[in-house]
């Protein structure tokens, strides 16, 4: 919300805010078993590329979703919900073209999983935007 | 249908909602057993889709936009992701996406969405003809 009124700022449905490239956003670090971990984008994002970093663990998966409750699934209640996207060691998602102010991280039961996150960012504060919930979000 | 005239909705031909990036909308909830199909219905139309057999064997995955397309019934309208795989960023609009398991397996649907609401998008399906009996939607089934 703009505390000038003489400075309106761009709304998450901007168009021109997703024609420009993206400012670079970009962090990696490791996850823990059973514990989401929230990545918090301070402009709501252009575009995401999530990598699950190769190491000597064997092959296991990363959980990546837009909420703690998408991310952790409900496996105990029917119908089973699990609102996240699955990648294997060593895969990088395809660049998506997605907005959110934030993204969630968790590695399979059992393990832990090292990660990188890198992101293009529009100029929309994540104030601006919505906190996702519901129907493909969990 | 727009119930109040003064707040028109956008149709699924409006450029810019496919200019501005998605709303996520991500799925792993399904496990199919062999010959099982699943359609993912999506709330709103789609910017894009990626789709991720992740299945560890080798159980090959069918993906289309209707039933009969991953039922080859009569055509083989479906891309085939083998275990493992993961389809580029499909730049395709669609409410609907078909999911037909050769073997068991899992998967996982990620997809960018517009804010055009499903019941403004047609449902599609390859028996549409023109007035000269033309088929107009080849490639979906």
């Amino acid at each position: 919300m703009a505390t000038d009124s003489r400075q309106s700022y761009p709304n998450h449905n901007y168009v021109p805010e997703y024609q420009a490239s993206g400012l670079p956003f970009n962090i990696s670090g490791d996850t823990i078993s059973n514990t989401p971990i929230k990545i918090e984008f301070p402009f709501v994002t252009r575009w995401v590329v999530v990598h699950n970093i190769v190491n000597n663990s064997g092959n296991h998966t990363l959980r990546l979703g837009f909420t703690e409750a998408g991310v952790k699934g409900q496996e105990n209640a029917p119908p089973v919900e699990r609102n996240y996207f699955d990648i294997h060691a060593g895969e990088q998602t395809p660049r998506l073209e997605l907005r959110c102010k934030e993204l969630w991280l968790m590695a399979e039961p059992g393990q832990t999983r090292p990660y990188s996150v890198i992101a293009g960012l529009t100029n929309v504060t994540s104030s601006q935007f919505p906190a996702l919930s519901g129907e493909g979000i969990g | 249908m727009a119930t109040d005239s003064r707040q028109p909705y956008p149709n699924h031909n409006y450029v810019p909602e496919y200019q501005v990036s998605g709303i996520p909308y991500v799925t792993s909830s399904h496990t199919l057993s062999a010959n099982d199909k699943v359609s993912i219905e999506f709330p709103y139309v789609t910017r894009w889709v990626v789709v991720h057999n992740t299945d560890n064997g080798n159980s090959p995955l069918r993906f289309g936009f209707t039933e009969n397309g991953v039922g080859a019934n009569p055509d083989k309208n479906y891309f085939l992701l083998h275990g493992g795989e993961i389809s580029p960023r499909l730049e395709v609009k669609t409410k609907d996406l078909w999911i037909h398991a050769e073997g068991g397996l899992e998967f996982s649907v990620i997809a960018g969405l517009t804010g055009i609401q499903r019941k403004h998008f047609p449902t599609l399906t390859g028996s549409l003809e023109d007035s000269n009996g033309n088929k107009l939607l080849l490639g979906v089934g």
